[in-house]
């Protein structure tokens, strides 16, 4: 089935045929732009595949003309190979110090915990950053914002907690609909500072005793509507964690007393 | 609530980074969403579901370049773009050979990263850092060795692979762990080392001394590995 066209604006100005044919052959690569556009332009990478097709492979350094294709070492290191294949690359290993070495950074980059890496980049690149939010005093225009949520409840308790420039406002107030709990209203905002962000999910962690270090609980996530707000209700007593994923970090807030 | 089949290709690629942010965070996550998008891009080859898929993944794919062992090498050759318009021509390519099964996230997750990592290793095999092929001194220059013959290989009297664990069990830090992968896994010339990373090394004389220090550190902690006539 051939490949449908596109109706993305941005899309174009296709690369010239001197540029994508020179990029197929690994003789020139094209700048940073070109690049993006071969990628993101399905008719230009279909010409791309497709001129790929049509030459020779590129040859590899002298020194490892003999050694198996990468993705064979790939599929050793993954333990995909079977039987022969298998002995084959495994001898092969065995006296070749590079292809040795590409199984370990095969392995350390697909297999292995993050931890035991290497490269300086590390881990942290995988995962989402972790920023923990600090307590902070409560201003006049936060309490008007909560207040607009619903009806203001005298005995309503209201925490700020500030992180890289987003503001995370709590409210909490007695649950009516199950005694003996609380509804725990959630306001985000953010400074003019701040990067732009989507607010995502927040989830409510329940802390164990804290000298038994346990890891806190998931009890409940719910979306943040609006990019703002999220609500948990029929929360009992105790000491929670509240995490908000925005869609370049988790805000951690560490510690709320219900 | 829709169900993914029924959504617009925008508001299904918003979903899907979404999902994919909640994946990466352990949140609860709904993968229908980005199989859905995988689905129009690979198995309905839809060229616009092929532009979303990109803009929804070149972020993951840059993150894992970055999370590679050899990216610290790697980069000093081609740019991050280049990797990550290889891993999507190559899953493209692939496709186009044999379609590829959107059944399940986590594998074509793990196909994407399997892809990147073909990427890396390939072009470490076939080219140097630029602006320095053409030095006929460096040309000239043999790469840096253990001292080891293939011969000895060969013989069985050493297993690669136990080297390799040795050698990098004998590093002390990420800077000598970095200069081992360029010395003999990329074959990077002591030159090649210090024009790509000249606050690093410094000069060849400091990397002759690292190696030097690296293959003491190897032949003490394995000498049956390292016969003690090594050129230190």
């Amino acid at each position: 089935m051939p490949w449908s066209q596109h109706s993305d604006p941005g899309l174009e100005n296709h690369a010239d045929a001197p540029t994508l044919q020179a990029y197929a052959a690994y003789e020139r690569t094209p700048d940073d732009a070109t690049l993006r556009h071969i990628a993101r332009c399905p008719q230009c990478m279909a010409d791309l595949v497709s001129l790929r097709s049509q030459l020779p492979a590129r040859p590899a350094r002298e020194s490892r003309a003999h050694c198996p294709p990468v993705e064979a070492i790939q599929a050793y290191a993954l333990d995909q190979l079977k039987g022969a294949q298998k002995r084959s690359v495994e001898a092969h290993i065995k006296e070749c110090l590079r292809c040795a070495a590409e199984v370990a950074a095969s392995r350390e980059f697909l297999v292995e915990p993050a931890p035991q890496r290497a490269g300086v980049a590390a881990a942290a690149q995988e995962m989402i950053r972790r920023v923990l939010a600090t307590l902070v005093p409560v201003s006049p225009e936060v309490n008007l914002a909560l207040r607009d949520l619903s009806a203001w409840d005298e005995d309503a308790k209201v925490q700020v907690f500030a992180a890289e420039g987003v503001k995370v406002s709590l409210r909490k107030t007695a649950d009516e609909a199950a005694h003996g709990t609380f509804l725990l209203n959630g306001e985000i905002s953010e400074d003019e500072a701040a990067s732009p962000f989507i607010a995502i999910s927040a989830r409510l962690l329940r802390v164990a005793d804290e000298m038994a270090e346990a890891e806190p609980t998931v009890v409940a996530e719910v979306p943040i509507v609006a990019d703002s707000f999220f609500e948990f209700d029929h929360v009992p007593p105790g000491a929670y964690q509240i995490e908000l994923l925005l869609s370049d970090r988790l805000i951690v807030v560490a510690s709320v007393v219900v | 609530m829709s169900q993914p089949r029924d959504l617009g290709l925008d508001i299904l690629a918003h979903r899907c980074v979404q999902e994919s942010i909640k994946y990466r965070a352990h949140f609860d996550n709904d993968p229908h969403y980005c199989l859905e998008l995988w689905r129009r891009a690979l198995g309905d080859k839809l060229g616009e579901a092929w532009t979303w898929l990109f803009d929804c993944y070149e972020d993951q794919v840059r993150r894992w370049l970055h999370s590679h062992p050899l990216a610290f090498a790697v980069l000093k050759v081609e740019s991050e773009s280049y990797f990550i318009t290889e891993t999507f021509a190559r899953i493209w390519q692939a496709n186009e050979r044999k379609p590829l099964k959107v059944d399940d996230l986590g594998k074509i997750i793990e196909y994407a990263k399997q892809t990147l990592n073909t990427v890396i290793l390939a072009l470490c095999r076939k080219q140097r850092p630029d602006g320095l092929d053409d030095d006929q001194d460096v040309a000239n220059e043999d790469p840096p060795t253990l001292g080891l013959s293939m011969e000895e290989f060969i013989q069985g009297k050493i297993s690669a692979r136990e080297l390799w664990d040795c050698i990098m069990a004998s590093t002390h830090d990420a800077l000598e762990q970095q200069l081992v992968y360029l010395m003999w896994l990329c074959e990077w010339r002591p030159r090649e080392i210090v024009a790509a990373f000249p606050a690093v090394y410094g000069s060849t004389k400091r990397v002759d001394q690292m190696r030097a220090n690296i293959v003491e550190r190897v032949r003490r902690r394995c000498p049956h590995l390292v016969p003690a006539n090594v050129r230190r």
